[in-house]
């Protein structure tokens, strides 16, 4: 396993810790970050593809471990998130607005799968009158977030082109 | 003639975990969060808890401090209103006596005990809390001081919470009555009739339903637990928020749970399971107690 893997990896366990001890306590206006997701895009614009997806289905699984949501939920909206920063990232990475730009769609798609999926297995998300805010606010504070976290794990992952997925 | 497009290895990868994440999530549903599932999360939250629990002890009181410096101004009227509420309540204190009073001899008489005072408590600390979707938090408490899946859990004033669903050795997951997911309350107010409470999210406001109902419900009115096979009768939930009259015999109205669930720090979980419950009111009836005793709910 390569030392950049493994650095997204305990980036990961670290932002599960915050998330879950720190950001879980501190809602503005009701609605909390999303640093996990962050790390994951964050780590998607680095890592090789097939190592950055699983990176997202293995941050995910701990979420849903740790949570009380079905397993698999979060695994699986991660997953995607990390897909589609893979996918995507070449577009994006050309000035910071786009890259803010991007970090604001991925983070709302998965927000909003994350919901929408999360209702039909029974979680009763879209009845919480404050999920539109979270969808809605949500991204854009993680896009703030973001602002201090990517430069971050660039700087720890090695900024580097990492090998790209045929399109 | 049209050439084949093979995935790559990164498209074929994310296929297959996302098969396998929407397999993870339908066997997890299916075995209720036990067996192999079960396990395997109790395995991952006993790794964390350790790296969760001193988080939370550095974490918690900084935050606690930068929240009270930030309520100074709100906290110096609160202050004022409430020692306005002192006075007021001062005043009511010979009638609260003497209603005490009452309220115990009777029970002495019926042989009854408050359900929160009559069960033994498990005093526990919150180490960690879901994400924006989860309302479920973890404490401090486990199999090995007596917590059981089942057990609900209040907070320091008496207030209910919610019910243990997950525990480890150690730790134990909680979900709360305002969350969607979690099962109805059932209820009784006042007026005696019975209804449920069903959590709406984040928004720290309930629905409250009754079947069959007769008497208003107005502002005010507190609900408690009317027994079930989740909870003990008498355990203080939510107070209604507003009044509602019964249409075709129905009411449907909104109430404000007592816990304060955006500070809570501290819980008691409280070791009652209907099936002790059952084993206890069994007991009772089969045998006369002593003049002076204690009994119903005591597991």
């Amino acid at each position: 396993m390569s030392r950049r893997i493994l650095i997204a990896l305990a980036s990961v366990a670290v932002a599960i810790v915050l998330q879950t001890t720190l950001l879980a306590r501190v809602p503005l206006f009701g609605v909390v970050p999303d640093l996990v997701l962050l790390i994951v895009i964050a780590s998607g614009r680095r890592l090789d593809p097939e190592p950055a997806v699983f990176l997202g289905f293995t941050a995910g699984l701990v979420m849903d471990l740790l949570g009380s949501a079905p397993l698999g939920l979060r695994a699986m909206t991660l997953t995607l998130v990390a897909f589609a920063t893979v996918r995507a990232r070449e577009r994006f990475e050309v000035s910071i607005p786009t890259l803010g730009l991007a970090v604001l769609l991925l983070a709302f798609g998965g927000t909003v799968f994350l919901a929408i999926v999360g209702t039909l297995f029974g979680q009763g998300i879209l009845s919480d009158p404050l999920a539109v805010r979270q969808m809605i606010l949500g991204p854009f504070y993680d896009v703030i977030l973001g602002v201090g976290v990517l430069p971050l794990m660039t700087r720890l992952l090695g900024s580097g082109h990492p090998r790209e997925v045929p399109l | 003639m049209r050439e084949r497009r093979v995935p790559d290895r990164a498209t074929s990868l994310t296929i297959v975990l996302v098969i396998l994440s929407f397999v993870l999530m339908t066997l997890d549903i299916r075995s209720e969060g036990g067996g192999v599932m079960g396990t395997f999360r109790s395995g991952v939250q006993t790794i964390f808890t350790p790296v969760q629990a001193a988080a939370s002890s550095v974490i918690d009181p900084v935050i606690d401090l930068v929240d009270g410096v930030a309520n100074l101004a709100g906290l110096r009227d609160e202050n004022q209103r409430l020692r306005d509420r002192i006075n007021e309540l001062e005043s009511r204190l010979d009638e609260v006596g003497t209603l005490e009073g009452e309220v115990q001899s009777l029970r002495r008489i019926l042989r009854l005990t408050a359900a929160d005072e009559a069960l033994p408590k498990i005093a526990a600390q919150i180490i960690a809390r879901g994400d924006a979707f989860d309302a479920s938090f973890r404490i401090n408490a486990g199999t090995a001081d007596g917590v059981l899946i089942g057990n609900p859990v209040v907070d320091d004033t008496g207030a209910l919470i919610g019910t243990v669903t997950e525990v480890t050795d150690r730790t134990a997951t909680v979900v709360p009555i305002i969350a969607p997911a979690a099962d109805g309350v059932r209820v009784k107010s006042q007026t005696g009739e019975v209804g449920i409470l069903r959590g709406r999210g984040s928004s720290n406001l309930m629905d409250y339903q009754v079947l069959d109902a007769k008497a208003p419900v107005l502002v005010g009115y507190l609900l408690t637990t009317a027994g079930s096979e989740r909870y003990p009768g008498g355990i203080k939930v939510a107070k209604v928020v507003e009044d509602a009259l019964p249409e075709a015999q129905r009411i449907t109205t909104t109430a404000e749970p007592l816990a304060d669930f955006g500070r809570l720090d501290f819980v008691a979980v409280l070791q009652w399971s209907f099936s002790t419950s059952i084993e206890s009111t069994t007991t009772t009836t089969t045998t006369v107690p002593e003049e002076g005793s204690t009994e119903g709910g005591t597991p």
